[in-house]
């Protein structure tokens, strides 16, 4: 078995080398931090990333509502037909549930109610949107939008992307000539996008979950939960405690949002790097690696968000846990 | 922020896409799911307990049906004792009548017997006094014809004092 793996794996990397000499590859290396519009509903496209009117349909937001498809199929056919016993894809659903609800009662046994909606959706929905980036065809399919032109129409300052924007002067591309290529002046927009590599989407969930760890944490505490924040009694020091807990409330939608985007574009981005430096066999082990930043990352956001609920619904006095998880939330990658 | 991509449009149409997202699952997946989870466990404790209940039940029922053993065969030998005393003082009791029968079947052979002893004693004196009469008569003839009939009473008197 282990010979078979060496054995395919040297015939694969001879292989790519000889590919890689004939010069087949691509020398394209187009990344945007911004999700690009697919379309402009009801206006004209702009620049590559913008609108100038209209609603911009982009293609993480087609891929939103794919995801979002994708979990009312899962529903209809895991929950049509409920049996005590049971069998096939409600066992799968149920036992996914149980997990993570177990593993919520593991953090707060007393408001697990509570908290588990909003924790697990975002588990699950993250989930199925991180993976959909790494699905092959996503980022690498689409639309031909030409460049030089909507930079010089742009009405609001061109964003240049991060990368190579322009193609190099001197190296044609090998695939330039293969029919649906992008054309000299034209760049890809792909149709679809991992939705966790939009910031959008990411703040959105942030804002979301930020906004519950205050109602949760008012629920309980009632207007007390403000004395977190606003300590005048117990000296100065507490007082510029309270003040750093209020601004680190802040900075946890920031946290959430990047930790997520960052993680997720930044896999992306690896995969791509990789794949124009050397496109046989090296992104494979970040390809899993990916795989695994996606589940973690998923984790990581429910988690967070259940920790930092079960800590303002507590009173006062639980900052020492705090603390670490903001510790372990930077650590994330 | 326009460089990073955020835009009002989109931002709200994810905000909403969160609530929807929520929504959903909570409606159709967490409740439905932890509802049956709960269902099932109910069932199965409901199960447990039920087969405690029956176990106890049945050992219930076997020591019922022990006890029960016990006393009929407690009751039975009882019975046969019964029988058998009442067998022993029904022999004994027909031992006795058949012993009262046989002493009562005894004495009236005896009394028989007597009787008929008697009887025929009688009978032999009249013949024997009738013999005596005739002997006498025909030995002592006419002569004694005036006192025999007090003769004969002495000599009977005689004859039975000898008897």
């Amino acid at each position: 078995m282990r010979n078979r793996i060496l054995t395919a794996t040297g015939i694969f990397l001879v292989l790519g080398v000889i590919l890689y000499i004939i010069g087949f590859r691509s020398t394209k290396l187009h990344i945007s931090v911004v999700a690009e519009p697919v379309i402009c509903l009801g206006g004209a496209r702009a620049t590559l990333e913008t609108c100038a009117s209209g609603f911009p349909i982009t293609n993480s937001l087609i891929v939103t509502v794919i995801v979002l498809v994708l979990l009312v199929l899962a529903i209809v056919f895991g929950t049509r037909n409920m049996q005590l016993v049971p069998r096939g894809f409600q066992n799968t659903l149920e036992a996914l549930v149980e997990v993570f609800y177990n593993f919520a009662q593991g953090i707060d046994r007393k408001n697990v109610t509570k908290f588990f909606p909003f924790c697990a959706s975002a588990f699950f929905f993250m989930l199925i949107a991180n993976i959909s980036g790494l699905i092959p065809g996503v980022g690498s399919i689409g639309a031909c939008v030409p460049t030089a032109e909507h930079k010089e129409a742009a009405i609001v300052a061109p964003v240049p992307d991060v990368a190579m924007a322009e193609e190099p002067a001197g190296a044609a591309d090998f695939f330039a000539a293969w029919p649906l290529a992008c054309e000299k002046g034209t760049t890809l927009v792909p149709y679809l996008r991992a939705p966790s590599a939009d910031l959008n989407m990411t703040l959105a969930w942030a804002l979301i979950s930020v906004g519950l760890i205050q109602y949760f944490g008012f629920q309980a505490l009632g207007a007390a939960y403000l004395t977190k924040f606003f300590n005048f009694r117990d000296g100065a020091m507490a007082t510029f405690v309270g003040l750093l807990e209020l601004i680190s409330e802040f900075v946890r939608i920031v946290a959430f949002a990047f930790r997520l985007f960052g993680n997720i574009f930044a896999g992306e981005v690896i995969l791509v790097v990789m794949a124009f430096l050397f496109p046989y066999l090296l992104p494979a082990p970040f390809y899993a690696f990916e795989l695994f930043v996606a589940f973690i990352q998923a984790l990581i956001f429910a988690v967070l968000s259940l920790v930092f609920m079960s800590l303002a619904t507590e009173a006062h006095g639980g900052h020492d846990g705090h603390g670490h998880g903001e510790s372990a939330a930077g650590a994330g990658h | 922020m326009e460089k990073l991509g955020i835009n009002w449009g989109l931002l709200i149409a994810q905000l909403l896409n969160v609530i929807f997202v929520v929504w959903l699952l909570t409606m159709f997946l967490y409740r439905p799911i932890l509802n049956m989870l709960n269902q099932r466990t109910s069932r199965i404790q409901e199960g447990l307990q039920d087969a405690e209940k029956v176990k106890e039940q049945l050992a219930n029922a076997r020591r019922d049906y022990d006890a029960e053993l016990a006393k009929a065969r407690q009751e039975a030998a009882g019975i046969l004792a019964q029988a058998q005393e009442r067998a022993r003082a029904q022999a004994a009791e027909i031992v006795a009548q058949a012993q009262r029968d046989a002493e009562k079947i005894k004495s009236d052979a005896l009394l028989q017997a007597e009787q008929e002893r008697q009887r025929m004693l009688g009978e032999l004196k009249g013949r024997m006094a009738e013999l005596v009469t005739l002997t006498a008569e025909r030995v002592l003839g006419a002569e004694l014809k005036s006192n025999h009939d007090r003769l004969i009473e002495e000599s009977l008197a005689q004859l039975g004092k000898n008897n």
